[in-house]
């Protein structure tokens, strides 16, 4: 636990350092944040699955997803500079990743001539051996991404935490500095917004 | 008639509703042909949800791409680090070193004990070896002193010029005598 000391900053860090002790990853992203580029190195190899999975469900199947990968650890690099080791890499790496995905999906609906969803990429591609059920799948995250690209900034990033990442509302409360109430609160509004949206997409909604 | 909340359809939808709502959102939406059609549109929603494909494990290339590019990325991030620092510098701070600097020198100058002047090295003379080419062997005189008086007296005359060296004898057909020129 990292419970923040009133004594001092000479307690306060003595508690980081007790953290750092039982999280690995916490220490590298320390060592990182102080400029061991070998640290940072580290971290990238023990969470890039982790990103890797988060970005892919917020995005979907998309030839971006390397790009968005790379940018998401570019993000964390400079985030890292604010890091004091009270939080969880993983939540710090969560919060890059669903913000760079979102960013993604709303500079893709501002310029959707630039869509990129069609370029064919064998290299991450899901295996499927029935096509209709491909397609029906294909169609599903395109309707997930368009409605999240149309929902407001804290709605889609409570939505993807808890509909896309299965966290719950308390350690979304964690994520997005907010307490669990308010995220309950906004999780059903975003709902409300994303069966709209959807429905608008399929040609249902009003 | 109040509609039932959105909440409520999407646990009802998903059977996570709480046992004691359950009977009345299902008698409330079988009335209302409004919630009935909210219901409709969360269970597509549900359904597109549900349709999401699990994320495939990462390619290794890609991982290792991404590694390499993050990689140089981190090698100029350090190198500008360093290079950042200079112009980072305000201008003052250039012509503070500068003034400084000069500064520096100047106590140096006035301070420092006077260099004593080494004197000029000597330079050893080299003699070099004098190569002296072999005399050319003279041609050898021969000449017959007719007699010992005459050759004593000195008073004779070489009837040609010629060069007496030391120790060479030298005689006359007429039998005058000769001595070795003094140096």
């Amino acid at each position: 636990m990292t419970a923040r000391l009133s004594y001092g900053p000479m307690h306060s860090d003595l508690a980081l350092l007790d953290a750092s002790r039982v999280d690995p990853l916490r220490t590298l992203a320390l060592q990182a944040r102080d400029g061991e580029s070998v640290a940072f190195t580290q971290l990238y190899e023990r969470t890039r699955e982790q990103a890797w999975r988060v970005l892919y469900r917020v995005v979907g199947h998309s030839p971006d997803l390397e790009d968005l990968l790379q940018e998401a650890y570019v993000q964390l690099m400079k985030a890292l500079k604010g890091y004091r080791g009270d939080s969880k890499v993983t939540t710090f790496l969560h919060r890059v990743c669903v913000n760079v995905g979102l960013m993604h999906l709303r500079s893709k609906r501002r310029r959707p001539e630039e869509t990129t969803d069609d370029v064919p990429d064998t290299e991450s591609a899901p295996e499927t051996s029935n096509p209709e059920r491909a397609a029906e799948v294909k169609q599903a995250a395109v309707l997930v991404q368009q409605a999240l690209a149309t929902m407001s900034d804290d709605k889609a990033t409570v939505f993807a935490y808890h509909d896309l990442l299965g966290l719950k509302p308390e350690e979304i409360a964690d994520l997005v500095d907010a307490p669990v109430n308010t995220v309950r609160s906004r999780l059903n509004r975003a709902r409300a917004d994303f069966t709209v949206a959807v429905s608008k997409l399929k040609g249902r909604g009003p | 008639m109040k509609h039932v909340s959105h909440e409520q359809l999407w646990n009802y939808a998903r059977a996570e509703l709480p046992a004691d709502e359950v009977a009345s959102v299902a008698e409330h939406v079988d009335a209302c042909v409004a919630c009935f059609s909210t219901l409709e549109d969360v269970r597509a929603a549900q359904r597109t949800l549900s349709l999401l494909p699990e994320p495939p494990p990462m390619p290794a290339a890609l991982a290792h791409r991404v590694g390499s590019n993050l990689a140089d990325a981190l090698d100029s991030r350090q190198a500008q680090r360093w290079l950042s620092w200079f112009p980072s510098m305000p201008r003052w701070s250039w012509a503070a070193l500068a003034v400084g600097s000069l500064a520096a020198a100047a106590w140096l100058a006035v301070h420092s004990p006077p260099v004593a002047v080494p004197p000029p090295p000597v330079v050893a003379e080299v003699v070099e070896p004098v190569v002296v080419p072999p005399v050319p062997a003279l041609p050898k005189l021969t000449a017959t002193v007719a007699s010992a008086k005459h050759a004593r007296s000195g008073t004779a005359a070489l009837g040609k010029s010629q060069v007496v060296h030391e120790g060479s004898s030298l005689s006359t057909e007429k039998g005058g005598s000769l001595s070795p020129p003094r140096r």
